[in-house]
């Protein structure tokens, strides 16, 4: 059984049939990647497993439970993660909070009220910040971060509740190209606890960190398999040359 | 090892923190005033009011300044605890400060309790107008039914209130109600302070900027604010009941949208989100008002006069008067006690 | 609308363009025609000799604005009259009285702040004041009990208020009824007695007396019935009155639902067919609220009306006319105005008897046993212990004279027992 099971899902906005009969698994550590031109229903896929809205058809299965119309705290309580498009670091809140926030996530209220894990966690802040390239910034307010570097501190954000899966959408998306390298590096040791599925324009990127790819055309899945067998694919070729 | 450092290093870079200067400096003013004002007892019992009115305009920043709930019905748990406590007083007889605090205290956590689950916990995540003009309309609908009612005195409202007991010692206008009054504000404060720096504040903090954002972290951000919107309700109702065995009245006009605008319009002015600021707010507006009152020229304009300075800070200085002397990042803070401080 | 503000501009000093700082340094003005402003929105009244050492703070707190604004500044202007016979006279043990006001507006809410100015910031030695029950309730807790002060309260009213330090100086249900419901069952031959009201507390406390008065008497109540104080229409009411072979309309309903309910009353032919009408609050301010056809015939109760044939009282509606000419607002009993007069005195009485002790006990005591000889009406006598005081009641009947309306006095009687407390 795969750790994330989409079967059959649809979703159609008023006369836009934006996901048609949709089939993904994604295998526990894996890196999978979503790709395929504008429109081609990628962003909705990734928002209905984030649970941003709810399929029309079909169901959506994590860990062997079915969380297709599950909350956003149910999700997160079973294991997802979520790394938004557009960077929603809490601007108003040091880079140290931002992250201590996400790791806390799983205390009760009197241990909240009582701060009774901050000694405890602020070694784990600590790691995640080093990881990401941030602790010489951890005092500092969230919105005075550079564009890539909030989207490195949303990722460590989004990993620090220690997710089975971690959805990615657009990571490298305003990033420098020298950032888009040490993203890539940045990422590769989640692997060994953490599969990903990153919805990216980049198809260098995507290259370089996945090893499977979902491409989807017009709301169906065009084709699926490893990086390598994709780039062989007649039919991926057929698409993003007729239309890019 | 080498974060613990550069943790270390931060911190012996930090400026001058002016927050606790001016909680300090407030604190010293507030000891010191009643002695300063021992011959004026009209001025005793105007800054008694004030430091009552402050555990109100407390109570509004925990909603809006730590949580992001603008509730335009603070007053109503104020009024409402008021009533509860004169009540008592008049139809039980009993107006002992061990029993009716708490009892104040109670009507406004269930009082506010009710509401918040009505208005924050439904199905679909409520916008913050739309809790705008929940508390609003529950503020007026209080006002009006109270104005109606023959038991709590209609219009008229409720006078001669049985005065506060502590033993047998009983506490009118003057020095041992402002120490009183002075004492529950600073637990009050305390209390709020704990709970604005914890790891919950941080949460509340959170919330406030992007309450979506904090959904997906996996908190249950209805619940967190439920729960604020009922302690802020409490200490609301805390207030209420000293005001009216204060003032010896309370009526209508004390639990409707007049009073709960005048304790957004105390924050405003002061700085939302410091708790400090609200003080500093109350003490402001409150003691212009007292000064000016009397002009009759000014008074039948003067809360024209009000609106305008409401409108130019939330224009021009958003963050209230605090924000002349406190930076951002110290106004932001920090949460739950730094690890290397008890170290 | 305050006299002050017709002080002011009648001595001279200029009203605008003056800073409140201006407008104190130069009040000499002000001051020459007895008027300072005070520091805090309310007015002192100070005399000339005021700094004769220890002056008595007298402090009125009434109606100035609102809707019993009518009333209030009648009381205003009485205490003020009063007060300044008294300190031309010499003062009390040798003391001026500064007369200090703090306006109620009306509202129980804005009263209880500027009432606790005049015992916080103004320290006086006594309140006066009040007019409605309501307004009562509300002041008495911050003057009596909390400013542990001594209050008159001058208006009449339901009774039962029998709170220490608290006196009060108009009449009472046994002063208004024990004469009037004798009167018009045994000298006028009526029995039957409506009693419609308005809905509050003295209609209330006082139909419960008067139910009393008029079983005892060997008459019958009707019906009694409470109406919202606007109610605009009353054919239900005529038409019991009609029904139950009503011959006395006693009435307590009052403005503004009193104007309609007398006016149908009158066109249904009431009066006409031999009814009798009367209402113990009436006054002659009262009559010009309706046509005087109305208004003739009806009887009311009072401790004093302005053709009562009393040498004092006519010299003091004499003197009063000249401090207060062409004013409106009438020194009459229905607004409380005889009973703040009787206050003045009473309280001018009892600190004659304390040499000039002001400590509230002291005063309390003496003005326990209090007497005045002359007043509006005639003197009045404190019954010890009550609280409440004993003075001539009047029987009086509304008269029309080429459209001009008057009370003639029927019947007095001595120093009437409140039976209160």
């Amino acid at each position: 059984m795969a750790l994330l099971e989409v079967r059959n899902v649809g979703k159609s906005f008023g006369a836009l049939r934006a996901l048609d009969g949709i089939d993904v698994m994604v295998e526990a550590g894996s890196f999978h990647g979503l790709i395929g031109p504008n429109g081609s229903g990628k962003s909705t896929l990734l928002k209905a497993i984030a649970g941003a809205h709810f399929p029309d058809s079909g169901t959506i299965t994590f860990n062997g439970g079915d969380i297709t119309t599950a909350t956003p705290y149910e999700r997160s309580r079973a294991g997802l993660s979520l790394k938004f498009q557009i960077t929603a670091v809490l601007a108003e809140l040091s880079v140290y909070d931002n992250v201590l926030l996400a790791l806390q996530s799983g205390q009760n209220l009197w241990s909240l009220l009582r701060s009774a894990t901050r000694r405890q966690l602020d070694g784990e802040v600590m790691t995640a910040l080093e990881r990401f390239r941030l602790a010489d910034r951890a005092d500092d307010l969230a919105g005075e971060l550079s564009h890539g570097q909030q989207q490195w501190l949303e990722i460590a954000m989004a990993l620090a509740p220690r997710p089975k899966l971690l959805l990615l959408d657009e990571p490298t998306g305003g990033m420098s190209p020298e950032e888009r390298r040490v993203t890539g590096e940045l990422l590769q040791p989640i692997r060994s606890y953490c599969a990903l599925v990153i919805v990216e324009h980049d198809l260098d990127f995507i290259k370089d960190i996945c090893d499977h790819l979902t491409v989807l055309d017009q709301g169906k899945v065009l084709d699926d398999g490893t990086v390598a067998a994709i780039e062989r694919s007649a039919r991926v070729q057929e698409v993003y040359t007729s239309r890019v | 090892m080498t974060a613990i450092l550069s943790w270390q290093t931060r911190r012996s870079s930090k400026v001058l923190r002016i927050l606790p200067i001016i909680e300090i400096a407030t604190l010293v003013v507030a000891i010191a005033a009643p002695f300063v004002l021992s011959e004026r007892l009209d001025l005793v019992t105007l800054a008694t009011n004030v430091l009552i009115l402050s555990m109100l305009a407390i109570s509004f920043d925990l909603c809006w300044g730590l949580s992001g709930i603008m509730s335009f019905g603070q007053a109503l748990f104020f009024g409402v605890a008021g009533y509860v406590i004169a009540l008592v007083g008049r139809d039980l007889g009993f107006s002992h400060i061990w029993g009716t605090l708490p009892l104040a205290l109670l009507s406004g956590f269930v009082l506010s309790g009710l509401l918040g689950a009505f208005l924050l916990l439904g199905r679909k995540t409520p916008t913050t107008i739309f809790v705008a003009l929940g508390t609003l309309t529950g503020s007026y609908a209080a006002e009006r039914l109270v104005s109606g009612w023959q038991y709590v005195g209609a219009g008229n409202g409720l006078s001669s209130i049985k005065l506060l007991q502590a033993g047998s010692y009983e506490f009118v206008e003057g020095m041992a109600f402002y120490f009183l009054a002075l004492a529950v504000l600073l637990v009050v404060y305390i209390a709020a302070r704990i709970l604005m720096r914890s790891q919950l504040g941080l949460v509340l903090a959170g919330m406030r900027q992007n309450e979506e954002r904090l959904a997906f972290f996996g908190y249950r951000v209805q619940l967190f604010k439920a729960l604020v919107f009922s302690v802020a309700g409490a200490i609301a109702g805390l207030a209420g009941a000293l005001y009216s065995y204060h003032q010896g009245f309370i009526g209508p006009g004390n639990m409707g949208p007049g009073l709960s605008t005048t304790a957004v319009l105390y924050c405003l002015f002061g700085g939302t989100g410091t708790l400090i600021g609200p003080i500093l707010g109350t003490i402001a507006v409150e003691v212009i008002t007292y000064a000016l009152a009397d002009i009759d020229a000014i008074k039948s304009i003067w809360p024209v006069v009000l609106g305008l300075v409401l409108l130019a800070v939330v224009m021009f200085q958003p963050k209230g008067i605090l924000g002349f002397f406190v930076s951002d990042r110290e106004r932001v803070g920090s949460y739950g006690a730094r690890p290397q401080d008890g170290a | 609308m305050t006299s002050s503000k017709e002080e002011k501009s009648a001595s001279g000093a200029p009203a605008r363009g003056l800073s409140r700082r201006q407008l104190l340094s130069g009040a000499s003005a002000l001051s020459a025609a007895g008027w300072i402003a005070g520091t805090s929105g309310g007015w002192l009244l100070r005399p000339n000799w005021a700094n004769a050492a220890g002056p008595i703070k007298m402090g009125i707190a009434t109606d100035i604005t609102g809707a019993i604004a009518p009333s209030g500044n009648a009381n205003w202007q009485v205490a003020q009259f009063a007060v300044e016979q008294i300190n031309q006279a010499g003062g009390v043990a040798g003391k001026p009285i500064e007369l200090y006001l703090e306006d109620t507006a009306s509202d129980p809410k804005i009263a209880v702040g500027n009432v606790r100015k005049l015992i916080q910031e103004r320290k006086v030695d006594v309140v006066l004041g009040g007019i409605t029950s309501a307004m009562r309730q509300a002041i008495k807790d911050p003057i009596v009990n909390r400013g542990r002060t001594l209050y008159i309260y001058p208006q009449l009213y339901e009774g039962q208020e029998c709170t220490k330090h608290l006196y009060c100086t108009g009449p009472t249900p046994a002063q208004q009824c024990d004469e009037l419901i004798p009167y018009i069952i045994n000298k006028l031959g009526k029995k039957r007695f409506a009693l419609p009201s308005a809905n509050y507390v003295w209609p209330q406390l006082l139909n419960k007396y008067a139910r009393k008065v008029i079983q005892a008497n060997g008459g019958e109540v009707v019906f009694e019935e409470y109406y919202p104080l606007d109610q605009p229409e009353y054919s239900a009411t005529i038409g019991k009155i009609k029904d139950g072979k009503v011959d006395c309309v006693f009435n307590t309903v009052i403005p503004p639902g009193l104007q309609p309910f007398v006016k149908q009353l009158y066109e249904s032919g009431f009066q006409r067919n031999g009814g009798v009408l009367s209402c113990v609050y009436y006054d002659e301010n009262l009559l010009n609220y309706h046509p005087a056809h109305e208004m003739e015939g009806l009887y009311s109760c009072l401790d004093y009306f302005q053709s009562v044939n009393d040498p004092f009282s006519a010299k003091l509606q004499e003197a009063y006319s000249k401090k207060f000419p062409d004013t409106k607002y009438l020194f009459t009993a229905g607004s409380a105005s005889t009973g703040m007069y009787r206050g003045v005195k009473f309280y001018e009485a009892a600190v004659k008897q304390t040499k000039g002790d002001l400590a509230r006990e002291a005063v309390s005591a003496a003005m326990d046993k209090g007497k005045i000889a002359d007043g509006p009406g005639g003197g009045a006598e404190m019954v010890p212990g009550k609280m409440h005081c004993k003075m001539n009641m009047y029987v009086a009947q509304c008269k029309v004279d080429a459209g001009k309306t008057r009370y003639d006095v029927i019947s007095k009687a001595n120093m009437v027992d409140p039976k209160e407390c």
